[in-house]
């Protein structure tokens, strides 16, 4: 069953055209991944499902039996949550505190935090991993960046939601940790959850996502599974170098090597 | 501090004792000053006026009490708690910890409303000149902030500059060129921020003003938390951001305005009380919001006698008392929270 479906969707940013007539069908229960070049408008796109766009979005966007145009502001954040690049403060909340903003959806303004909403934020934060009981009462700003991007991730999935958008969410991590939150976001993606993430790392999003949309100048080029849609053709072409599959000796799987393309375009195979 | 951050009893026990402390400040400073008036002889007086009793303190006494000394500590707490609640809201809603409530210009617009009826002569205009000039500064820091479409953070703050600086060179211009002698004085003492002149008519104008604006802000703590992490998380949790920044700027500009229209720019309270605050509660908005309105009212009363008795005859403008007093309070509160942390 298909979860995600865009049809002709644009954003438009201050006058100017940031998507283009993207159209994709993504399943359900699924790690799908975005990719494509900087610029190509990845973050655009995210923040246009997730509701949060600054610009006009115009075209359809249908999550699974909602049509999320026109939801309201509550009902979409308690079905769509997004994992921001780079989200900062400057405050001194705790890991506990700031996993609690994602019940705001389901409590309103107004509401106060049940025993309920406790064992969920306790919950979401055991699902990332960072299960110590001292571990919550830490300050969010005093953590490494590993583990501040799963705070965000449990601040996330407190929210409940069935749609998990993340943009960028290995940024800036180790090798170590960016493995570790990826194999947490396809343990997410095969559960009940649906993951939606930009992932700039093509060998890691080759070895996985489940599906792939590939974004290029504002469009959607390709998208379907992974090992199907990402050829080095594709990649060379979109990403505008010379890339070839190889594969690992040890794992039999298949991963990108890269060259850059020459200038003068005398070289390259 | 755990304690506090986390059990529900022990807020409620914070701020049931901080509400007792607030009408034992209020009883006591009343009582201080050069004629001696005792904390019962307060009380009597509240009742009788009340109807509850006869008049137990003769009619100069009953006048210090009354006409004088009550209206001007009652208006010292509703400013402190004005001022405190305007402070955090601009903190949060601007993300800026050095944001307080004149930075959308409206101290420099009152100042120059003030400053117009003070050399003009039409003393008893004050408040109306003030307020009127606030709400012109904030108008046109507004129109300058969203001129170029959505109202951001860093443009609002830019924008109160630009107001803030206009309306502070246009009020040096007038002094400078027409004050002479006590008028100096006395726009001097305004411009520091001043509660002499407190009476009846400035209790109800900052009460009526806490009643519309800063009562509803009490209960805005979830959405003010939501801006933690920027617009794009706030609007992720499903708040309708550009509405929200325009209301809460409005509200606490209102207030801020009412304020100022009675006491003059009175520095320190909306800008260093929340981050003594927060230093205690952790920067959530719940119990934040509150603890500063409390806390912002007790020190003002507290500053306001200190400034009208220190130094008796002579008095000094309150806002001079609240940076001498708070910067060292708030230094040793910093250097102790950061030395357990």
């Amino acid at each position: 069953m298909n979860a995600l479906q865009l049809s002709s969707l644009t954003v438009d940013l201050n006058r100017t055209r940031i998507i283009q007539d993207a159209t994709f069908k993504a399943p359900g229960s699924k790690f799908v991944a975005l990719v494509g070049p900087n610029g190509a408008g990845k973050s655009t796109l995210l923040h246009a499902i997730a509701g949060v766009s600054e610009g006009e979005v115009h075209g359809e966007l249908h999550y699974r039996d909602l049509d999320l145009a026109k939801t309201t502001r509550r009902q979409r954040a308690k079905t769509v949550a997004l994992v921001e690049q780079d989200a900062h403060t400057d405050l001194a909340l705790t890991v506990d505190e700031t996993v609690s903003l994602g019940r705001l959806p389901h409590l309103g303004f107004m509401g106060s935090e049940t025993e309920h909403d406790r064992a969920l934020v306790i919950d979401a934060i055991e699902t990332v991993g960072l299960n110590h009981l001292a571990f919550r009462s830490r300050v969010v700003t005093t953590l490494s960046g590993g583990e501040r991007q799963k705070v965000m991730l449990a601040k996330a999935l407190a929210q409940q939601p069935q749609l998990l958008l993340l943009d960028e969410p290995t940024n800036h991590l180790d090798i170590a940790a960016q493995l570790n939150v990826l194999s947490l976001l396809r343990k997410l993606g095969s559960e009940e959850l649906d993951v939606f993430a930009a992932i700039h790392d093509l060998n890691l999003a080759l070895s996985y996502s489940d599906e792939v949309v590939v974004l290029s100048e504002g469009r959607v080029v390709a998208s379907g599974p992974v090992h199907d849609t990402l050829t080095s053709e594709l990649v060379s072409e979109v990403f505008k170098v010379n890339a070839n599959l190889v594969t690992n000796q040890d794992s039999g799987e298949q991963v990108f090597a890269f060259k850059p393309r020459s200038s003068n375009g005398f070289a390259g195979s | 501090m755990t304690n506090l951050r986390q059990s529900k009893l022990w807020q409620n026990a914070t701020i049931v004792c901080l509400i007792l402390g607030l009408a034992i400040s209020i009883t006591f400073a009343v009582t201080i000053g050069p004629a001696g008036i005792s904390a019962t002889d307060v009380w009597s007086a509240i009742l009788h006026h009340l109807g509850l009793a006869p008049n137990p303190l003769g009619e100069l006494r009953d006048g210090i009490v009354w006409q004088l000394r009550l209206p001007r500590v009652l208006t010292a707490a509703a400013v402190g708690a004005g001022l405190a609640l305007a402070g955090v809201l601009m903190q949060a809603v601007t993300r800026n910890p050095l944001a307080d409530p004149y930075l959308l210009g409206l101290s420099s617009g009152a100042s120059l409303g003030a400053v117009a009826v003070l050399l003009l002569g039409f003393t008893v205009l004050l408040p109306v000149a003030a307020f009127i000039g606030a709400l012109v500064a904030l108008g046109l820091t507004l129109v300058l902030a969203g001129a170029f479409g959505r109202i951001t953070p860093g443009r609002t703050i830019l924008a109160g500059i630009a107001v803030s600086a206009l309306a502070g060179a246009v009020t040096s211009l007038v002094i400078f060129w027409t004050v002479t002698g006590d008028s100096y004085r006395e726009i001097l003492g305004w411009l520091l921020g001043s509660l002499a002149g407190a009476r009846w008519t400035s209790v109800w104008i900052v009460v009526v003003a806490l009643i519309i604006a800063g009562i509803p802000l009490m209960f805005t703590g979830r959405i003010l938390d939501s801006f933690a992490f920027g617009d794009v998380s706030a609007a992720a949790l499903g708040v309708n951001v550009q509405a929200a920044r325009w209301s809460l700027l409005s509200a606490s500009a209102l207030l801020t305005a009412a304020m100022v229209s009675v006491s003059g720019s009175i520095g320190f309270v909306g800008l260093i009380l929340p981050h003594a605050v927060r230093l205690l509660t952790g920067p959530r908005h719940k119990l934040l919001l509150p603890l500063s309105a409390l806390l912002g009212a007790t020190f003002l009363v507290w500053a306001d006698t200190a400034a009208r008795s220190l130094f008796e005859p002579r008095e000094l403008p309150v806002g001079i008392v609240t940076a001498i007093i708070g910067a060292p309070v708030f230094a040793t509160l910093l250097a102790t929270r950061r030395a357990e942390s």
